[in-house]
C-alpha cells in the first residue's frame, strides 16, 4: 500500500461492531480473505454500546465457533466465554411484591401438547456479557484480517438512487460547537466508499432506518419495540452461590402485569448469572403501555424490591447499567426492498437493525450470528457484481432456517398488542391461527392514565453514572425536537411530557416551562425517545463517534 | 536591540510532540488490585494515551496551523506495545511516529527517562529533520500515572532548552510563537530564548481521528529507534536515581462516613463541626522518632527498620543476642554465632540470619549533611503557607538525623523574613538577594538555587509541590544528578540495614491517579530531594526565641541563564486564600455557573453570618473546568490543600485528586444527589439530595437554629 494512495476505498464496510457485524466480518474474512473488510463502530471501546442478556441458542455458538475454527481459538479465551450454560431456567410469574409461582411446569406441559410457547426455552444456552461476546469476536475478526475502527460514527449510507446501488457511507462531522460552528480542529465526516455495506447497528439503526427510506424497503406491518434496562450487580459471593452460574430466571407479572387492577404493560423481568459473584438483573417493557409517566427503572426497581429477587441481590453493589431498545414485531416488520431482499442491491440489512428477534423465544441475538453467517456466505459467491448481494443475503438467511423460524413466532406480538395481554398471550401462545393484522405505532398507545406503580425515587444520574455514558459537551445536541410548541401546547396539557419520565438517562426536562432535551451527553443510545414520543417529535442523530455509554461487561 | 543570548528564529519550525502510553486510570477498579497481597497488576490494566500529551498534539497541530507548515514527529518511548499511541497521533496530524524502543530502558525513573527522550530526540533532529533545530518539544504537563510533572523539565535540561511550563494557548505573531502559561498569580504570556523549546501544555482541546489517516497508519507503521552511543548505566533502571520501594492502596480516611436525613440534623451538624474544640496542629502526630544506630542504646536495636519483615527478625535476633554475653557485633564468635541460630532457626533461613548478623556492621548514615528547604514567598513578600510547613517538616527530620534545618529564599530585594523563618524551625537561612529574581524565570531560579545548593551539600532537599516548585525542582535536581520524587504526602527517615542503606528518606506519594501509594527512596543521588504537596504537614508554632544563623549568597545571574521572556502578565485576580474556617465548596454536580454562584455563595453567607466564624468559596477541578469559579478557587490535587475545621462539599463526587487536598479538614460534609458518591464512604456526614433542592433549605434551617439560640454564639 502506497503512502499516498486514499486509504477510504474499501471492499466491505460493516457499520456497527455488534455481534451481527463482528460475525459477519470473521464470516467474510474466512471465505473470502482476499477482501479489504472494515467495521466502524460509533463507541469509544469495543463493547461498549452492547447491552444485552446474553442467553445464546447453542447451535448458533457451535455454528460460530465452527466458522472460527479451532485454529483461532487456541488461546483465544473462548473457554471462559462459554463457561455458563444453562441447567436450571426458571419461569415465575410474579403475583405481587412477595409472591411468585414457578410456571415452568405449565411450559413443559405445553411442550407436551406442541403448543408454540414452548419455545421459550434456554435449557443449554449459552449464557454472556454481550459486550465480553464482542470483545472477543473482534479479536478473533482482527486476526483474520478484518480492520476494526472504533470511535468512528456514521450518519447515512451514500445511495446512488438512479443506478440504485451503496457507493459507502459517511461518516459524521467531528468538531462543530453548541452553536453549530466549526471549531479549529473540525473534521469534516469523511466518505467511506466500499463495493458493499453492511448494516448491523442494533435495533433501530440510524442508517438503516433512513436507508428503508432511501431505497423504498417496506415493512408488511410496523416495527414494534421493547425498552430493556439491565443492572450489572456484584453480590455477596453467598448470594451467588446460590443462585448457581447455571441458572437463568425469567419472570412475569408484576411490576408490569397485574391482572384486572393493572398496570398492563407487555414484558418481563430476568435475572442472569454474570460470573465472579455478578449478577444482572433486567427489566423489558414493551414500548406501546399507556401511562404517561411510565419509566423503566421505576419497574427496574420494583423488580429488584421483590422479595424473590431481593433475595439474591439485596446489599449488592451497582458495577454497570444499561438500556436498549428491542425490535420485537418480528417477520413481518423485516423491511424488504421489491426482490423481498433484507436490504436492497448491495446493502444488507443483519440482526436487530433488521428486526430478527424471535419472541417466542425472547432471543434474538442467535439469528444474529446466523444473519452474519449468511452475509459472509453470500459474499463468498459474488463475482465481481455486488448488486445481487442482498438477494443472496436473504436467500441464505432462509436457508439457514431464520425466516423460518421467525414465521412460527409470527403474529405472536402482535396478537398480544390486539388483543391485550389478558386474551393475547394465550391466543398467541396457542399459536391460534389468526388472520395477519396491523397494529398501530407504539407512540400512539399513550394515554393520560398514571402508572399505578410508579416510585418516583429512580435515580436516573446514578445510572447515567453506572453506565458510564458521556459525550463531548460542546457539539450540537444529537436529540432534535421537531416542533417545540407541539411539546408545549400538546403534549404537555395533555400527557405532562413522558419523555421526562421514559428516558432512561434523564435527557429530556421541563425548563421555563419548555421541554427541552436539556442533557444529550446523558443519552444512552437507547432511541426509546424517536420511537415513544406521543406526537413522534423527537429524531435521535448520531453524536460524534466515542460518545455513549462506556461499559465493558453488559 | 538585539540580545545576543537570544535565538531569533529564522526557518519554520519543526515539533516533536512526546506521547506517553499510562494505564486508564479511570477505569482501574477494585479487581485491578491482587487480592492476597494487594498489589496493582500493573499489567492488566487497558493502556491508553495519556490525556494531557493528546492535548499536546492538538497543541502543536494548532502551532503548525498557524506558522502554516513543518513536520510534527510523535515520539514515544516503551514496549511495542506503546506502538497504539504512535498509531492515535497518526491517525490525527502526525507525520512520523517514532518508538523508542530497547531492552536498556526498561525500569526507568524520571532522570533516565529525560536521558534516554534526550537521545530519541536528537536523533529525530538529525535523522528525520535533517538537522534541523528549529524546534518546539510539546508534550503534557504531567502524566496521569505519574503526576510527577518531571520528565519535560529535565528534558529540557538535557537539550539545554527553555522550559515553557503550564501552556495553554500558542501564539503566533511577528512570524514568533509566544505563549500563555498558568503562572502562580494568574496567567502570563513568554517567549522561550533557546534554539529549542519545550513546551509542557496544561489544558488545550483534542483533535479527532480520521478514518483515512488512521488506515494509513496501521500500513505505514512506525520508525523504531534503538539505543545507540547511550551509557547504559545511564538509563533504565540502572540510570535511575530513585527506586520504588513500596506500593500499596491508600488507606482509607477514618472518617464517620454517616448518612444525615434530615435537613435540621444537618444544619446542626454544621453548627457541631463549627464549635468543635479539637481542631489544633497537635493533632498531627509523627510516629517515633528515628535515632541514629549511633545513638541507639543497643548496637542490635533496628526498630528502625522499613520492612517490617526486617523488624521482626531483627528483633528476634536481638532478643537472642541480650541473652548472650555480647555488647558488639565483633564479640560474636562461630560459638555464640551457632547457639544462636538453633534460637531462631525455626523462623530464620541460615542465609538470612548470616545476612543479618552481617548487617548489624551497617551503621553509617547512607548520606550526609543538613536537610534543606526551598521557599517561596507570595507578592507581598510573605512566606507561602507551604513553606511554612516545609520549615516545619526540616526541622522535623533535621533533629531525627542531627543535623541543621537550613532554609533557602531567594529575593529581589530586602526581606525581613529570617527572623520569622528561624521562629518557624530553620537553624540557618540562606538569603540570595538578586534583582534578577523579581520575574520568576526557570533558568534564573534553578541556577541560583543550584548555586546555593553546590555550597550546602544537603542530604535532603525539599520543594514546595507548587506551580514554581515543580517546575524548579525538576530543573535542579536533574543538574545535580539527584533522584526527585514528586508530590509527596509523608516521609519517614528509616534504614534497611540489610542493603546498607542507613538513616534514608522515605518518601511517600499518590500514584496513577491516587489509585495507589508509592514509596520511594533516592539513589546513586548527592542530595535526596522532593516535591511536598502543602496542606498535608503542619507547619510549627513560631517561637521567636529560637536562634539561628543568616546567611547572605550572592550569585551571578546573567542574561545566558534566561528561559523566558516575559512579554505580558495577567495577574488581575488576587491570590485567594482558602485559609478560612469553613470551606464551602461545588462541584460539577451544580450542573451550572449560575448555581455555583447563588447556591455556594448563599450557603456561604448565611453560614458567616450565623456562625460568626470565616468562610470561603472553592470548587472542584471540574466545576473549574466547567467555568463555575475560577481556577484560583480549585482544591486539590491540582489546585490548594487546605484545612478547614469544615469542609463542605456540594456537589462534588469525591475524586481521590480532590479527597488528597482536603484530607486535613477536621470535618467534612457531603451533598450529593447520587447515593453512591464516592465521598459519601470519605467524608463524615453526608446528606443524600439534589444541591437545588437542599441548599435553600439548608439556610432556612440554619437560620432558624442561629435564631433559636438567640445570636448568644455571633460575635
Amino acid at each position: 500500500m502506497s503512502n499516498t494512495e486514499k486509504q477510504n476505498n474499501i471492499d466491505v464496510l460493516i457499520v456497527g461492531a455488534g455481534v451481527a457485524g463482528l460475525t459477519a466480518a470473521i464470516a467474510i474474512k474466512r471465505k473470502s480473505p482476499q477482501l479489504k473488510v472494515c467495521v466502524i463502530e460509533k463507541a469509544k471501546r469495543l463493547g461498549g454500546h452492547n447491552v444485552s442478556g446474553a442467553c445464546v441458542e447453542s447451535g448458533a455458538i457451535d455454528a460460530l465457533l465452527e466458522l472460527i475454527g479451532s485454529e483461532l481459538l487456541e488461546d483465544s479465551g473462548v473457554d471462559e466465554l462459554l463457561e455458563k450454560r444453562v441447567q436450571r431456567d426458571q419461569v415465575l410469574f410474579m403475583a405481587g411484591k412477595s409472591l411468585h409461582l414457578d410456571i415452568k411446569f405449565s411450559l413443559k406441559l405445553a411442550q407436551l401438547f406442541g403448543l408454540k410457547i414452548a419455545d421459550m426455552n434456554h435449557e443449554g444456552d449459552y449464557i454472556f456479557s454481550s459486550s465480553k461476546l464482542c470483545q472477543f469476536l473482534a479479536k478473533i475478526a482482527t486476526k483474520l484480517g478484518a480492520e476494526i475502527f472504533t470511535g468512528f460514527a456514521a450518519c447515512e449510507v451514500i445511495w446512488d438512487k438512479e443506478n440504485k446501488k451503496a457507493l459507502g457511507v459517511k461518516l459524521t462531522d467531528q468538531g462543530i460547537d453548541k452553536q453549530g460552528y466549526k471549531c479549529w480542529n473540525y473534521v469534516k465526516g469523511e466518505s467511506v466508499f466500499s463495493d458493499c455495506v453492511i448494516l448491523s447497528e442494533g435495533c433501530d439503526g440510524l442508517l438503516s432506518e433512513k436507508f428503508i427510506e432511501q431505497a423504498s424497503l417496506k415493512r408488511k406491518c410496523e416495527q414494534l419495540y421493547s425498552i430493556g434496562a439491565k443492572e450489572l450487580l456484584e453480590v455477596s459471593s453467598e448470594q451467588y452461590r446460590e443462585f448457581t452460574s447455571a441458572r437463568i430466571v425469567h419472570a412475569m407479572g408484576y411490576p408490569l402485569w397485574r391482572p384486572m387492577r393493572g398496570p398492563a404493560i407487555f414484558g418481563g423481568g430476568a435475572i442472569y448469572p454474570m460470573g465472579e459473584n455478578k449478577i444482572a438483573v433486567i427489566m423489558i417493557a414493551a414500548l406501546d403501555w399507556k401511562y404517561k409517566d411510565f419509566s423503566i427503572q421505576d419497574a427496574l426497581e420494583r423488580f429488584k424490591q421483590q422479595k424473590f429477587v431481593k433475595g439474591f441481590i439485596a446489599g449488592a453493589k451497582t458495577l454497570e447499567a444499561g438500556a436498549k431498545m428491542i425490535p420485537e414485531a418480528g417477520l413481518r416488520a423485516i423491511a424488504r426492498d421489491e426482490n423481498n431482499s433484507i436490504g436492497s442491491a448491495n446493502v444488507a440489512i443483519l440482526g436487530d437493525s433488521a428486526g430478527l428477534v424471535n419472541m417466542l423465544k425472547i432471543k434474538g441475538m442467535h439469528n444474529s450470528i446466523y444473519s452474519g453467517i449468511a452475509a459472509g456466505d453470500a459474499i463468498s459467491e459474488i463475482d465481481g457484481d455486488y448488486s445481487s448481494f442482498a438477494k443472496g443475503y436473504t436467500k441464505h438467511l432462509e436457508k439457514i432456517g431464520v425466516l423460518d423460524e421467525l414465521s412460527r413466532a409470527s403474529n405472536f406480538r402482535q396478537t398480544i398488542k390486539k388483543f391485550g395481554l389478558l386474551f393475547g398471550m394465550p391466543l398467541g401462545a396457542i399459536g391460534l391461527f389468526l388472520p395477519e393484522f396491523d397494529v398501530k405505532k407504539d407512540y400512539e398507545s399513550i394515554s393520560k392514565s398514571s402508572y399505578p406503580l410508579k416510585l418516583g425515587t429512580c435515580d436516573k444520574p446514578t445510572f447515567v453514572a453506572h453506565a458510564k455514558s458521556s459525550h463531548r459537551e460542546d457539539q450540537p445536541s444529537h436529540l432534535i425536537i421537531k416542533d417545540e410548541n407541539v411539546c408545549k401546547n400538546e403534549c404537555m396539557p395533555k400527557y405532562n411530557a413522558p419523555c421526562v419520565s421514559f428516558c432512561p438517562a434523564g435527557v429530556y426536562e421541563v425548563i421555563s416551562a419548555q421541554l427541552k432535551a436539556a442533557n444529550p451527553s446523558n443519552c444512552l443510545h437507547c432511541k426509546t425517545c424517536q420511537r415513544k414520543c406521543p406526537f413522534d417529535n423527537i429524531r435521535w442523530l448520531t453524536p460524534e463517534g466515542g460518545g455513549g455509554p462506556d461499559t465493558q461487561e453488559m | 536591540m538585539l540580545d545576543e543570548y537570544c535565538y531569533y528564529r529564522l526557518t519554520m519550525s519543526n515539533y516533536i510532540v512526546l506521547l506517553k502510553q499510562v494505564p486508564d486510570v479511570l477505569h482501574i477498579g477494585d479487581d485491578a488490585f491482587d487480592k492476597k497481597t494487594g498489589n496493582l497488576k500493573r499489567g492488566e490494566l487497558e493502556c491508553v494515551v495519556n490525556d494531557l500529551d493528546a492535548q499536546a498534539l492538538a497543541f502543536a497541530n494548532a502551532m503548525k496551523l498557524k506558522e502554516g507548515s513543518g513536520k510534527i514527529i510523535a515520539l514515544t518511548m516503551g514496549p511495542s506495545s506503546a506502538q497504539d499511541v504512535l498509531e492515535y497521533a497518526l491517525a490525527r496530524c502526525a507525520d512520523e511516529g517514532v518508538l523508542l524502543c530497547d531492552p536498556l530502558l526498561a525500569g526507568s525513573d524520571t532522570w533516565a527517562s529525560a536521558k534516554g527522550l534526550g537521545f530519541g530526540c536528537r536523533k529525530i533532529i538529525s535523522d528525520i529533520l535533517g538537522s534541523d533545530e528549529d524546534l518546539f518539544i510539546i508534550s503534557g504537563m504531567q502524566s496521569v500515572d505519574g503526576d510527577t510533572a518531571q520528565v519535560p523539565a529535565e528534558l529540557a535540561c538535557e537539550l539545554d532548552a527553555s522550559l515553557v511550563a503550564y501552556a495553554t494557548e500558542p501564539i503566533f505573531e511577528n512570524n514568533e510563537f509566544s505563549f500563555r502559561v498558568i503562572d502562580s498569580k494568574g496567567n502570563r504570556v513568554v517567549k522561550p530564548r533557546k534554539k529549542i523549546a519545550l513546551v509542557t501544555v496544561a489544558k488545550f482541546d483534542y483533535l479527532f481521528a480520521s478514518f483515512e489517516k488512521t488506515r494509513r497508519a496501521r500500513a505505514k507503521g512506525v520508525i523504531e529507534f534503538r539505543l545507540e552511543g547511550v551509557d547504559p548505566s545511564d538509563v533504565g533502571a540502572k540510570g535511575s536515581k530513585t527506586q520504588v520501594v513500596r506500593v500499596f492502596k491508600p488507606q482509607n480516611q477514618h472518617r464517620k462516613a454517616k448518612r444525615i436525613t434530615t435537613i435540621e440534623s444537618l444544619a446542626e451538624k454544621i453548627f457541631e463541626s463549627i464549635n468543635s474544640q479539637s481542631h489544633n496542629i497537635s493533632s498531627y502526630s509523627k510516629q517515633s522518632a528515628y535515632k541514629l544506630p549511633e545513638d541507639r542504646e543497643s548496637p542490635f536495636d533496628r526498630r528502625y527498620e522499613a520492612r517490617e519483615i526486617d523488624r521482626t527478625r531483627f528483633s528476634m535476633l536481638e532478643k537472642q543476642i541480650a541473652k548472650k554475653p555480647v555488647l558488639s557485633v565483633d564479640m560474636i564468635g562461630d560459638d555464640i554465632r551457632g547457639s544462636l541460630y538453633d534460637c531462631v532457626s525455626k523462623d530464620i533461613s541460615l542465609r538470612q540470619f548470616q545476612e543479618l548478623l552481617r548487617a548489624y556492621s551497617n551503621t553509617t548514615p547512607s548520606y550526609s549533611g543538613d536537610v534543606c528547604v526551598v521557599l517561596e514567598t507570595c507578592d507581598e513578600g510573605i512566606l507561602t503557607q507551604g513553606s511554612k510547613e516545609l520549615i516545619g517538616e526540616a526541622n522535623f527530620l533535621s533533629r531525627e538525623l542531627g543535623v541543621k534545618a537550613v532554609a533557602i529564599l531567594l529575593t529581589h530585594k530586602k526581606t525581613q523574613l529570617a527572623k520569622q523563618i528561624i521562629a518557624l524551625g530553620a537553624d540557618k537561612v540562606y538569603i540570595v538577594e538578586n534583582e534578577q529574581l523579581e520575574v520568576f524565570d526557570p533558568g534564573l531560579y534553578s541556577k541560583a538555587f543550584r548555586e546555593v545548593l553546590r555550597d550546602i551539600s544537603p542530604q535532603i532537599t525539599l520543594f514546595n509541590a507548587s506551580v514554581k516548585g515543580r517546575c524548579i525542582a525538576p530543573l535542579v535536581a536533574y543538574e545535580l544528578g539527584c533522584g526527585l520524587t514528586a508530590d509527596c504526602t509523608s516521609f519517614a527517615i528509616c534504614d534497611n540495614s540489610l542493603k546498607n542503606m542507613i538513616a534514608v528518606l522515605y518518601q511517600t506519594r499518590p500514584a496513577l491517579g491516587g489509585n495507589v501509594m508509592a514509596t520511594i527512596v533516592a539513589k546513586n543521588s548527592p542530595s535526596q530531594m522532593a516535591t511536598v504537596r502543602a496542606g498535608v504537614m503542619m507547619p510549627r508554632k513560631e517561637d521567636y526565641d529560637r536562634s539561628g544563623e543568616v546567611v547572605e549568597f550572592s550569585v551571578n545571574l546573567t542574561q545566558a541563564d534566561k528561559h523566558l521572556d516575559v512579554i505580558s502578565q495577567d495577574h488581575q485576580r488576587r491570590d485567594i486564600e482558602l485559609a478560612a474556617d469553613v470551606i464551602v465548596s461545588g462541584g460539577r454536580g451544580l450542573l451550572s455557573k449560575d448555581n455555583y454562584e447563588i447556591l455556594i455563595l448563599d450557603l456561604s453567607r448565611a453560614i458567616e453570618k450565623n456562625s460568626g466564624v470565616k468562610t470561603q468559596n472553592a470548587a472542584s477541578r471540574s466545576a473549574v473546568e466547567h467555568g463555575f469559579a475560577d481556577r484560583a478557587r480549585q482544591v486539590g490535587q491540582t489546585g490548594s490543600s487546605i484545612s478547614p475545621r469544615l469542609y463542605l462539599a456540594i456537589g462534588i463526587s469525591g475524586a481521590i485528586q480532590h479527597m488528597i487536598g482536603i484530607a486535613n479538614a477536621e470535618t467534612i460534609i457531603a451533598i450529593n444527589s447520587d447515593p453512591d458518591a464516592k465521598i459519601n464512604s470519605q467524608c463524615d456526614y453526608y446528606y443524600t439530595a439534589k444541591a437545588q433542592d437542599a441548599i435553600p433549605q439548608l439556610i432556612e434551617a440554619i437560620e432558624k437554629i442561629a435564631k433559636s439560640k438567640g445570636g448568644a454564639d455571633i460575635e
